[in-house]
């Protein structure tokens, strides 16, 4: 064959041709040839019921949380990150496999995933990983089949509820518990990468420090009466201070004890969390471990929400506000990641993203069921990309089942009450307290047929399950559920 | 006329192949929703109506290169290229010979490494082919390119239109590596994004086909003439 070009210009645009070609090839040789990424380790802890807007790093002025702060200097920090279920199972159980609580059948405390519900600590065991997990309450032990997939599983209760017989240890056994196992992991020279799930209960009520935490922001009063309430009034005991919020009989000073209370216990945390950090990197793995920190739920303070759907606080579960729905999200990745800086995301994301992203960053296959998405598009161009507009929530605590979505400017949230149906539409633009219903018929109609098209998509995997006694009354005393 | 061969109008082949693409393409859109019927006319989709329309239009390109081949006597062997690259790709088409390759490439420390280099999971590794092929795709590109200008250059119109299914061709390919970085991106709100494109990309190389079975069946024609005029 010949080709009778009238120009040189061809000659230049085959050979251009040629050359493109070349470069890709050696370049795609290269990406390819190169040494595979090494697996870093992966340290999830999960606060249980911390509000992000009492973390100094989500602009909180008290200083409750130094070494977090510190943490963000090398993380992403997700502004607007909500969790998928106010309840510390459904919650906790969708960080741990990525999926909406009615896909891994957790819906309520005391019940347990799906022995067929693959979780993460599966995959990365798989993969190769020293797995160990260390819980801080009973709902999420053995029973709830959260322990999938860890070699070392251990459950550390803390003595918070128990106000006057305590010592001051008694709240620390998980830390403890995670950094021995960090020393005894560190010592041989060959070792797989750790997956390590943290659970801390510390924060969740009752809100009763050991010292100096317990006084570290305000003076506490001692147990006392208070006009119109039954026996001896104690702010440390979440019921007492419930009953005499809801009964608008609680002197105001008493909300601030509370709160210093509550403080005191993240700075606790803060603490702990800091000695883990630092051992970490006096062992030379900090700059290879992913970092997660993020909370299962918010928890309700003392907003007043003048819709009665709300219930009142001080509590999160059933409660569908941004105080209960919003939480904290930091994730430090790993050094060899190649992030050029890492970022406040000022985009929503949900909690049913992590697993997806941990699993991207991990560099495993993010397998096709997981209705999230990797987050780590957007942290390495956060300009560039944009994420789910729509985040859904569902959960079936004490029997009721609520399902709902938020954007950025709308809340609707459907009630499921022993057949009868109720729902509550937040303009939460222009009522961003959350007080009032929104009778708009376009959008309530946009928002349920919304939430139809998602319950078909992300429908029931599990039979509805019923809880063991044992567990029924572990949970009661513990104040999940009620008698 | 008596004893005289008919061949079809390369005009009329083109407007039929048009208004198949565009059938194509209202089936896609009309039956998308439907649990059903959807897979079997989704763009999208692989082992369905259009997978096997595009492998057939591709099957007329490599036959409408090969008559080109018949009909010139000299410096030919180029259409014979053409014809067994185009041959290819229909058998390509119904077998996803690409698709196969592909996952076995991605499946040990190179797809880890490409993965972790464009940013994409694994759910998108059958789109990434565009990129691992794209060498390939390059000097094809380049060497029809630099054919069709040998051969069409004499004819302003042809030579342009010869140009522009290679273009919707590059097209295609681009689109399909934006939706696999789509689809590693976000898997709720993307999926419209990731649909678009698809449709897009689809429907540009259903169109390529039809214009390059055009472009082939008139320089075939144009060259009857001649050598009917040659004495």
């Amino acid at each position: 064959m010949t080709l009778a070009f009238k120009n040189n210009n061809w000659k230049w645009v085959s050979l251009a041709g040629i050359i493109l070609a070349s470069f890709i090839a050696i370049k795609l040789s290269f990406i390819i040839t190169s040494k595979t990424p090494k697996r870093p380790n992966l340290l999830l802890i999960t606060l249980d019921t911390l509000r992000p807007d009492h973390l100094n790093s989500y602009g909180y002025e008290r200083l409750t949380s130094p070494a977090i702060t510190k943490l963000v200097e090398d993380s992403f920090i997700m502004d607007k990150a909500f969790t998928v279920a106010t309840n510390s199972g459904p919650s906790h159980a969708t960080l741990l496999t990525g999926l909406y609580p009615a896909q891994h059948g957790l819906q309520n405390n005391g019940q347990k995933i799906k022995a067929t519900t693959p979780t993460l600590a599966e995959m990365l065991r798989q993969a190769g990983y020293n797995t160990a997990g260390f819980v801080g309450y009973f709902a999420l032990a053995e029973e709830s089949g959260l322990n999938k997939g860890f070699e070392e599983f251990e459950i550390n209760p803390i003595a918070s509820h128990d106000h006057d017989h305590k010592e001051p240890k008694d709240d620390l056994q998980g830390f403890e518990a995670v950094a021995d196992w960090l020393k005894s992991w560190a010592e041989p020279a060959e070792k797989s990468p750790f997956f390590i799930w943290m659970h801390v209960q510390n924060i969740h009520e009752s809100y009763d420090p050991p010292a100096p935490y317990n006084s570290m922001f305000e003076k506490i009063s001692a147990p006392q009466t208070l006009a119109g309430f039954e026996g001896e009034f104690d702010v440390r005991c979440i019921n007492d201070l419930a009953k005499a919020w809801r009964a608008e009989i609680l002197p105001p000073h008493f909300k601030d004890e509370m709160l210093a209370l509550y403080d005191g216990e993240i700075r606790l945390v803060d603490d702990q969390l800091e000695k883990i950090f630092n051992g970490l990197k006096s062992s030379g793995n900090y700059d290879d471990t992913i970092i997660v920190l993020v909370s299962d739920h918010g928890e309700v303070l003392f907003e007043n929400y003048e819709n009665k759907f709300y219930k009142q606080g001080p509590g999160h579960t059933g409660r569908y506000s941004d105080a209960s729905l919003r939480v904290p999200l930091i994730l430090k990745p790993a050094i060899f990641h190649g992030f050029k800086k890492t970022s406040r995301i000022s985009q929503m994301v949900s909690t049913v993203d992590l697993v997806p992203t941990l699993l991207d960053l991990i560099g495993l296959p993010v397998t096709k069921n997981l209705p999230g998405a990797s987050l780590v598009p957007v942290m390495r161009l956060p300009e560039k990309y944009s994420i789910p507009k729509n985040i859904f929530f569902h959960e079936k605590p004490y029997g009721v089942e609520y399902t709902g979505v938020r954007s950025e400017q709308w809340k609707f949230v459907h009630k499921l009450e022993k057949g009868r149906e109720s729902f509550l539409l937040i303009d939460l633009v222009g009522d961003p307290k959350e007080n009032h219903f929104n009778d708009s018929p376009s959008q309530v109609k946009a928002f349920k047929s919304l939430l139809e098209t998602w319950k078909k998509k992300n429908q029931s995997i599990h039979e509805e399950q019923r809880i063991t006694e044992e567990m029924r009354q572990a949970l009661i005393e513990g104040g999940y559920i009620r008698k | 006329m008596r004893g005289e061969q008919i061949y079809p109008s390369p005009n009329r082949v083109l407007i039929t192949l048009f208004l198949l693409d565009a059938g194509m393409g209202i089936l896609h859109l009309v039956f998308i929703g439907d649990p059903q019927w959807g897979p079997l006319f989704n763009l999208a989709h692989e082992e369905n109506l259009p997978t096997w329309y595009s492998s057939f239009q591709f099957l007329l390109v490599s036959g409408s290169a090969g008559y080109c081949y018949l009909i010139e006597k000299k410096n030919n062997l180029g259409w014979l290229v053409v014809a067994a690259c185009m041959l290819g790709l229909a058998i390509d088409e119904t077998l996803q010979i690409h698709e196969t390759l592909i996952d076995q490439i991605m499946l040990g420390d190179a797809g880890e490494n490409l993965r972790h280099y464009f940013g994409a999971t694994q759910d998108t590794d059958s789109l990434l082919w565009t990129v691992v092929f794209a060498p390939l795709i390059i000097l094809a590109g380049t060497g029809l390119a630099v054919f069709y200008y040998s051969r069409l250059r004499n004819n302003r119109l042809l030579f342009q239109l010869s140009w522009l299914p290679l273009c919707l061709l590059a097209l295609s390919a681009g689109l399909e590596y934006l939706e696999a970085k789509t689809l590693s991106s976000f898997a709720h709100d993307s999926m419209s994004r990731y649909e678009l494109f698809t449709f897009i990309e689809e429907m540009a190389e259903l169109i390529a086909a039809s214009l390059l079975v055009w472009v082939h069946c008139q320089y075939a024609t144009l060259k009857r003439v001649v050598k009917k005029a040659t004495p």
